[in-house]
């Protein structure tokens, strides 16, 4: 049902008031001036809030594991007003001896074959679901958040390769409540940061579309994850419950 | 966020397998051949498992608070096959001395008005909510029941609707769904009905073939949801919240 494993210490500067809106320019995931030698400057405006310098730092030290590593900038344009975040943006992106370049790339989209959810599912060795029913999860979310590996050879005319290595989506009433399920990335994946950078992207669109109440039901081993995330298990003592589980 | 104190005991008969399909009558609450003297028979077939009979004395006890008060079959017919349940039918029918007759109905059709549903979420005490988002949060609900108390006296062709309950449940259509906002109006309270209303959700989901329902209960009232059937943290599985607001 959710990511394994993925590390990472800190958490999400909390919201204060139910008016209180999180406004974030998009360095947030992605620090400008970034030079070789790993020195980078997080210049980011938040109305209010200021997010913790070690957030940033885990998500950097996770992404970035070689030289070769550059942290890219998403396509939009800083303002102080609050910014609607682009539908898709380059995460990171990579660079082989070989000339080959690798990207990650984020998208809200929702542009997921469920032919590749299939199989990633398998690979995290998740139950088989009908397809059909997939599918039907998938159109009735109210936003799918999709991770997608692009592999290219400069000069190779445009020759690329994408394949869907995470998914997150979330239910909603588009007014007050949302629940984020099936959080996935592929075990070659794991250990980057990208699962919290997903779910830390899916909560700020959540947000921005003022939908105050994000949750989660989350398995004992990644209950950490999502505290690291700014999540908190039972708050004021409300339970989650669910209906005669199946085990 | 939900209901208070509605006591019963007992629960609904577990579910064992992903393919099983839970086929009920509509005699599941409300039990045929019902005699003043409040003798009642259930006959139900559930294939495969057998609703325990605790479960409906317990709403029948609740509902039954005196003589003039019967129990009525929803407008269905009972057939062996899984039974759509009717998106709309008396859960409960009283009568007054001065012949006024009340019924309280039971609908999943989504018809509730927004203006009644912030007076009634006044009632039970809740914060206020902007009366556009409640619109949205109904709008794009899966699934909206609702509970309505009306009144008439025979011959007078006048009737009074109110609203007296509501809960409402968003899903993926597919796999999972959530049930927030369960209330019911407190002159309506401990009598079951806000029970039945979500046993119909329940019940109404399960036949839409959605087998994960989730709820979040404030911890008065997780003793009532464990009554209906639902465990808390099963398998350490916790329910988180984002930076919650006190």
């Amino acid at each position: 049902m959710l990511t394994h494993n993925v590390a990472a210490p800190s958490s999400l500067c909390p919201i204060l008031s139910n008016d209180w809106h999180f406004h974030v320019s998009d360095q947030l995931i992605f620090p400008h001036n970034l030079n070789p030698n790993l020195f980078w400057r997080a210049s980011r405006k938040i109305k209010g809030c200021r997010l913790k310098a070690s957030f940033w730092e885990s998500i950097r030290s996770g992404i970035l594991k070689n030289n070769t590593t550059q942290i890219v900038e998403p396509p939009s344009t800083l303002e102080e007003e609050e910014e609607p975040l682009p539908d898709e943006f380059v995460l990171v992106e990579k660079s082989q001896p070989d000339g080959e370049i690798e990207q990650i790339i984020f998208s809200s989209g929702g542009d997921v074959d469920v032919y590749e959810l299939q199989a990633l599912c398998d690979k995290v060795g998740w139950p088989r679901r009908p397809l059909s029913k997939l599918a039907a999860a998938l159109k009735n979310s109210y936003m799918v958040a999709a991770l997608h590996s692009v592999k290219k050879l400069p000069g190779s005319e445009g020759n690329e390769q994408k394949r869907l290595i995470g998914m997150a989506r979330a239910t909603s009433d588009h007014a007050f409540n949302a629940t984020i399920w099936d959080v996935l990335v592929d075990p070659s994946y794991q250990g980057q940061g990208l699962g919290k950078a997903m779910v830390e992207k899916m909560i700020r669109t959540l947000l921005q579309r003022d939908i105050g109440n994000i949750t989660l039901f989350a398995d004992s081993r990644v209950v950490e994850f999502y505290r690291n995330l700014g999540f908190e298990p039972d708050p004021e003592g409300i339970k989650g419950m669910f209906w005669y589980p199946r085990y």
